[in-house]
């Protein structure tokens, strides 16, 4: 018996176990690290036949299910910093309107594609790797793993974040820094974001972590928050502007996510921040490798649709 | 060969004269020729997983047949993929095509060549060489020789382009007649629209197009409506798909919260 469902906005037909499937493992690594997930389904998606576009349009329609589901399981394990999700949101919001603005930019000056490929590389790349020989580190340390890493040693950063003004005490995320540090960050992985065509999560769990010195907990938890608000905005805009949104495709990922997101929610709560981050570096190194040998690898065909990015 | 056909050549060839390319003729055989399709219409709803369409029809003994099944015309932005500093392969180009049909599903009873030549194939675009000439004329950018090739195979693959030789079945009919018959498979991907089916008929290098008959894709039951609300009422699909999309969600969060209370 064929399995499969028409999907009108795809134009396609697809396995509904696989698109559940998918759904669920999405929502699980979204509920355990609070990513979103898109940097790992949309391709997925373009790989089973749904057009790029499509994917990352329905993607983001599903990722607000399984962040609302994510949030409130964590809102109800009291780890999610609200104050902080607000200010990271508000400087998400700058940083990505700059960012479609860069992107014009660099199409416009040509080489945009190398630039983002290159600049999606590097990033991935250096996030992971420094992620993974933490946690490593701090694992093997034993219970050295749980204290903040970075108390130890003070940089130029850590001088800067100390003598800036306006400091404010997140309660949630027990950590006291001037308010301008999270709404700079917001900018910054706003406009990376807007100029990767992401939805940021995996590069705002390590600022939040690393230069937040946010535990990891309240890391993921805020994260979700801030990406449900992020994903919503992007549904609204990619339906009225593009009509990319297959709510059918969406609906189905989101049985699925939902579910895992709770399971991974769940997960998250049983794992200490060390074993978390290391399992979160893995998969971004993992997305990196792919893109790197998408890279080095010949293409099946040296003809693509544009906008297939 | 049989008087008629041979009085059709006759008249072919003084009807060849008049017509721009050579071997592009009124065959004369209008009066046998009949083709039926079945699906005449085919209906895209949430169970749609492409269909098979069967051509059957008649011509004139001694043809030899080429039925084509295409979608409507439209112009395909590509980017070109190449190396860049010698490893990395990326994008370093763009090409528009224009007049290219969203599906092109052929099948013939013998081998291209051996229809008719070139140009008469060109002219009544049966074949990909006759795809690509039209394809690449009307485009007003530089197009580089591997570009159509690639871009057959990226049809190919998605099989929304197939050529299948062979694929046209003759068997001798009532009366000196042929008896012709085709299947066209067209894909779950297969675009909304207007398509076209058309049986030609070929002989001694001499082709011409017997018969057309148009085939309907058109979505039904949800599937229409789902797509009529995002294509006309984009605003209010996306606040309806995040408000159900948080309902989900906030739902699911709730169920599993109950039921970790009781697990306690």
């Amino acid at each position: 018996m064929d399995f499969s469902i028409y999907l009108p906005v795809a134009g396609n037909a697809i396995n509904i176990f696989l698109l559940l499937g998918l759904g669920g493992v999405v929502g699980f690594l979204s509920g355990l690290f609070g990513v979103g997930g898109g940097f790992l389904l949309t391709p997925l998606l373009i790989m089973i036949g749904v057009p790029p576009t499509v994917a990352a349009a329905s993607d983001s329609n599903q990722i607000v299910a399984a962040s609302a589901s994510g949030t409130y399981a964590h809102a109800r394990a009291g780890s999610v910093d609200f104050k902080m999700g607000v200010v990271l949101l508000i400087g998400g919001i700058i940083g990505g309107s700059g960012g479609v603005f860069l992107i014009k930019l660099l199409r416009m000056l040509g080489e945009a594609d190398f630039v983002i490929t290159i600049t999606y590389v590097l990033m991935l790349g250096g996030i992971g790797t420094y992620m993974f020989f933490e946690s490593l580190e701090n694992l093997r340390g034993g219970k050295r793993g749980r204290q903040p890493a970075v108390e130890s040693r003070p940089s130029v950063y850590a001088r800067l974040a100390r003598n800036l003004p306006w400091r404010v005490h997140f309660r949630q995320s027990n950590v006291t820094l001037s308010i301008l540090m999270p709404l700079l960050l917001g900018v910054l992985v706003g406009a990376l974001a807007a100029v990767m065509g992401v939805g940021g999560g995996f590069i705002m769990v390590p600022v939040m972590v690393y230069l937040l010195r946010m535990p990891m907990h309240v890391v993921v938890g805020t994260s979700l928050f801030q990406i449900l608000f992020t994903c919503t905005n992007v549904t609204i805009l990619q339906a009225t502007v593009n009509h990319t949104v297959d709510f059918l495709l969406a609906l189905i990922l989101l049985f699925g996510s939902v579910v895992g997101a709770q399971l991974g929610a769940r997960v998250s709560k049983r794992l200490n921040a060390d074993q978390l981050k290391i399992l979160m570096a893995i998969i971004v190194l993992a997305v990196m490798v792919r893109m790197l040998l998408g890279l080095l690898l010949p293409p099946e065909t040296l003809i693509a649709y544009k906008g297939g990015e | 060969m049989t008087s008629r056909s041979t009085s059709s050549l006759l008249v072919s060839a003084v009807l060849l004269a008049a017509l721009p390319a050579p071997g592009v003729a009124a065959l004369g055989s209008e009066s046998i020729v009949s083709m039926k399709i079945d699906p005449a219409e085919i209906s895209v709803n949430v169970f749609y997983s492409g269909v098979t369409v069967h051509v059957e029809g008649t011509i004139p003994g001694g043809y030899d047949a080429a039925i084509l099944c295409s979608g409507e015309e439209d112009s395909v932005a590509l980017k070109r993929k190449g190396k860049v500093l010698g490893f990395l392969w990326m994008s370093v180009g763009d090409v528009v095509f224009e007049d290219v049909p969203s599906i092109y599903v052929l099948s013939t009873s013998s081998p291209l060549p051996d229809l008719a030549p070139p140009q008469v194939l060109e002219k009544l675009g049966v074949g990909y060489p006759a795809l690509e000439s039209r394809v690449v004329q009307s485009s007003e950018q530089t197009v580089l020789e591997r570009d159509f090739e690639e871009f057959l195979k990226l049809k190919e693959s998605e099989n929304l382009y197939s050529y299948h030789e062979g694929g046209v079945k003759l068997e001798p009919g009532p009366s000196g007649t042929m008896r012709v018959s085709a299947e066209c498979l067209l894909p779950t991907k297969t675009p909304w629209g207007e398509y076209e089916v058309r049986l030609f008929g070929f002989k001694a290098g001499i082709g011409e197009l017997l018969r057309a008959e148009p085939l309907q894709v058109a979505p039904v039951g949800m599937t229409a409506r789902v797509s009529n609300l995002a294509q006309n009422q984009g605003l209010l699909y996306g606040i309806l798909a995040v408000i159900i999309a948080l309902g989900v969600g906030l739902l699911t969060g709730l169920a599993f919260a109950r039921m970790s209370k009781k697990g306690d």
